[in-house]
């Protein structure tokens, strides 16, 4: 009987730890999976430097997150943030100064896909392709345009925007859609449009890729609705364009 | 293009390691967790349904402010993450439970305070979300830390010892120090490009070196030690040096001497730790600490009730000893589960520093975590004798609507370091 009478105080307790545990295991797994990417090639060597967060340090001491290795370079240079307004570089007190596009540059500076920075007497081409001059000067002019196909992760119901007709996914912090699995390839799969429509292409990957439960081999056709499987990931594919003929028509 | 081969068709499974929390789901289950512990204290009497309406009252607009706030969010901010949130209503849900129990008359201040901290968290969530506007912010915010501080040593009240109260008119007290934690993190919190010109971490050792000397001079210790550890926190994570850390701490292990050879208060609470079940203390300067600590032997593993324990009746039970009536009315595993949530919610914040956005967001998180970390430590380990005794207060649980109001907006910093929070604003991910 007393048992009885102490079994509410015990569920009370369990439920307290439940949901304690519950929302920290969904705080710990669920990440999100969209890193910003650019890149600084040094115009003479062709070497690549990734920028795959949101502020990198340059400069040469050891613990910049892109070491450089000229000797006019201060050991904390400059920084690199990709902001809510775009990308920007801000010289952080060095001694032979940023510059971009031949300009010394003075407090936060916005960049833009091609622009040119020099940073102690070495010259790095910014690439960002969804960082055009163009496109800045469109997203500040007009509202922005309605992505024509995107990709929803079922397991977290977010929806990434397919905007340059081309998505990669894959394990590398350099795909639009970064999957941390060991069973993911590096550079896993691509969603693209091609003269034939949206096709999803198996890159070779160790454990395939899924179209509505079959196995892709090589690139396979993908339509509204249509669910990408990736390992244990699936994926919705979203073609508004295909959705909006359809309700046009029905 | 490839044709599909049926006969290799994969037999894929649904994620299950990763499936995100369903918040709906989860609220109806914490509501449920929530309506039956008050009902243990509003129903008085059960036989002849006797019900304290004032008391329901308070926990349906509890209740209310839980529901309106997660359906606000997801229908006008569009978001789906609310784990931070949900681990907040918890907490202190079970602070109304056990205040309930303590001190009815609290209820009042502490439901409002809840509804106000949780507007707060919204605005300030928001706020944040663009760490350029919140670095403009940082600079008038301390100036106005600092102008709140003097004030207080000017306007401010003595209770309990303390001269860190302003009351307004007889009715409503607060504890402007309580507000001034959370411009503390915000000003200390920096993005990169500002954290390497080096006159940056000077002007925030001076802001430090100021709320603390004022904490002092408030005779406020226990506010004094959080803002040093945060300090501490916040120091490392902005410069990466160890050597500036242990100049630091040597300095303050020296100060510390000397406040507890030259203040009284100190010194008596430092020769009564460790000795509070010593017969001419058990009931006079331990008093306090001895009864929690036969109130947690006696709630056992799952406590004895609402309503139904002995620590409630000490005096400030509903603030400094609350641990006590918690684990004591709703079982050890319950109070420990309260610490667990402060411990996780650094380790969390530690392990997001590398995924966030910006290192203002990183800084902010970790900082936010470690002084909930550090005050919880202080509260827990204070009433049970593990260290000298000190009255802070138990974040998110205790009785005080200041306390309440601070704890959720330093809860919005570790919002804000989640990455997941701000997945539209950077346009990577729209809006669905």
């Amino acid at each position: 009987m007393k048992l009885v009478l102490y079994l509410p105080q015990i569920i009370l307790c369990l439920v307290a730890i439940f949901i304690i545990v519950r929302c920290f295991i969904s705080l710990f797994s669920m990440r999100p999976a969209g890193k910003p990417k650019a890149v600084l090639i040094n115009r003479e060597s062709g070497k690549k430097l990734a920028i795959s967060t949101y502020e990198t340090s340059l400069g040469r001491a050891k613990s910049s997150d892109i070491q450089l290795a000229s000797n006019l370079a201060s050991r904390s240079h400059a920084v690199i943030s990709r902001r809510k307004k775009g990308w920007f570089i801000t010289d952080t007190d060095s001694k032979t100064g940023t510059f971009v596009n031949g300009e010394k540059t003075e407090g936060a500076v916005r960049i833009y896909h091609g622009d040119v920075i020099g940073i102690g007497g070495v010259e790095y081409s910014f690439i960002a392709p969804h960082a055009s001059r163009e496109a800045g000067a469109a997203s500040q002019a007009a509202p922005a345009v309605k992505a024509k196909a995107g990709l929803i992760n079922l397991a977290t119901d977010y929806e990434y925007a397919i905007t340059g007709g081309r998505l990669s996914i894959g394990r590398n912090e350099s795909c639009d859609v970064v999957i941390e699995d060991r069973m993911v390839s590096r550079l896993h799969a691509l969603v693209q449009y091609t003269d034939e429509g949206w096709v999803v292409t198996d890159n070779d990957s160790e454990t395939g890729v899924g179209v509505n439960g079959y196995r892709v081999h090589g690139s396979e056709p993908v339509s509204d609705g249509d669910k990408i499987m990736i390992n244990t990931h699936t994926f919705m594919f979203r073609d508004y364009r295909d959705s909006e003929r359809r309700g046009a028509r029905g | 293009m490839a044709k599909r081969s049926e006969d290799k068709a994969l037999k894929m499974k649904r994620p299950h390691k990763r499936r995100p929390l369903k918040t709906i789901p989860m609220l109806l289950l914490l509501t449920a967790y929530q309506v039956y512990m008050f009902s243990q204290l509003a129903i008085t009497n059960i036989k002849e349904l006797e019900i304290n309406y004032t008391m329901l009252i308070y926990f349906g607009v509890f209740l209310a402010a839980e529901w309106v706030y997660v359906i606000v969010m997801r229908a006008f901010a569009k978001r789906r993450n609310f784990e931070i949130e949900l681990i907040g209503f918890l907490l202190s849900g079970i602070g109304i439970a056990a205040i309930g129990s303590a001190k009815p008359d609290g209820l009042l201040v502490q439901t409002a305070a809840f509804v106000l901290g949780l507007i707060g968290f919204g605005v300030l969530v928001w706020i944040l979300g663009d760490s350029e506007r919140a670095m403009k912010l940082r600079l008038p915010l301390g100036i106005l830390a600092i102008l709140i501080l003097v004030a207080n040593i000017f306007l401010g009240s003595d209770i309990n010892g303390a001269r860190n109260w302003i009351v307004i008119g007889n009715a409503v007290s607060i504890q402007p120090s309580e507000f001034v934690k959370v411009i503390f993190v915000f000003v200390g919190a920096a993005t990169l490009e500002k954290l390497q010109t080096s006159k940056n971490l000077y002007m925030f050792i001076g802001f430090s070196a100021a709320c603390v000397g004022v904490l002092f001079i408030l005779r406020d210790f226990g506010t004094a030690v959080i803002f040093f550890l945060t300090f501490l926190l916040i120091a490392f994570m902005r410069s990466g040096d160890i050597r500036t850390i242990a100049l630091a701490l040597a300095s303050a292990g020296l100060g510390g001497w000397l406040i507890a050879m030259f203040k009284s208060t100190v010194k008596n609470r430092l020769a009564t730790w460790r000795h509070v079940w010593e017969p001419e203390l058990i009931d006079g300067k331990g008093f306090q600490q001895t009864r929690v600590l036969i109130g947690i032997a006696s709630g056992g593993l799952f406590g004895l009730g609402l309503g139904q324990g002995n620590v409630r009746k000490v005096i400030f039970s509903s603030t400094d000893l609350i641990f006590g009536v918690v684990c004591e009315e709703m079982g050890v595993i319950t109070g420990l589960a309260v610490l667990a949530c402060f411990v996780l919610f650094a380790v969390y914040a530690i392990n997001n520093a590398r995924t966030s956005r910006s290192t203002f967001y990183s800084i902010a998180a970790t900082a936010a975590a470690g002084l909930l970390l550090f005050q919880a430590s202080i509260n827990i380990f204070g009433v049970t004798d593990v260290i000298p005794f000190t009255g802070v207060t138990l974040p998110f649980v205790s009785r005080g609507g200041s306390s309440m109001i601070s704890c959720w907006a330093l809860l919005a910093f570790i919002k804000a370091g989640d990455a997941r929070t701000y997945l539209t604003t950077y346009g990577e991910i729209k809006k669905k």
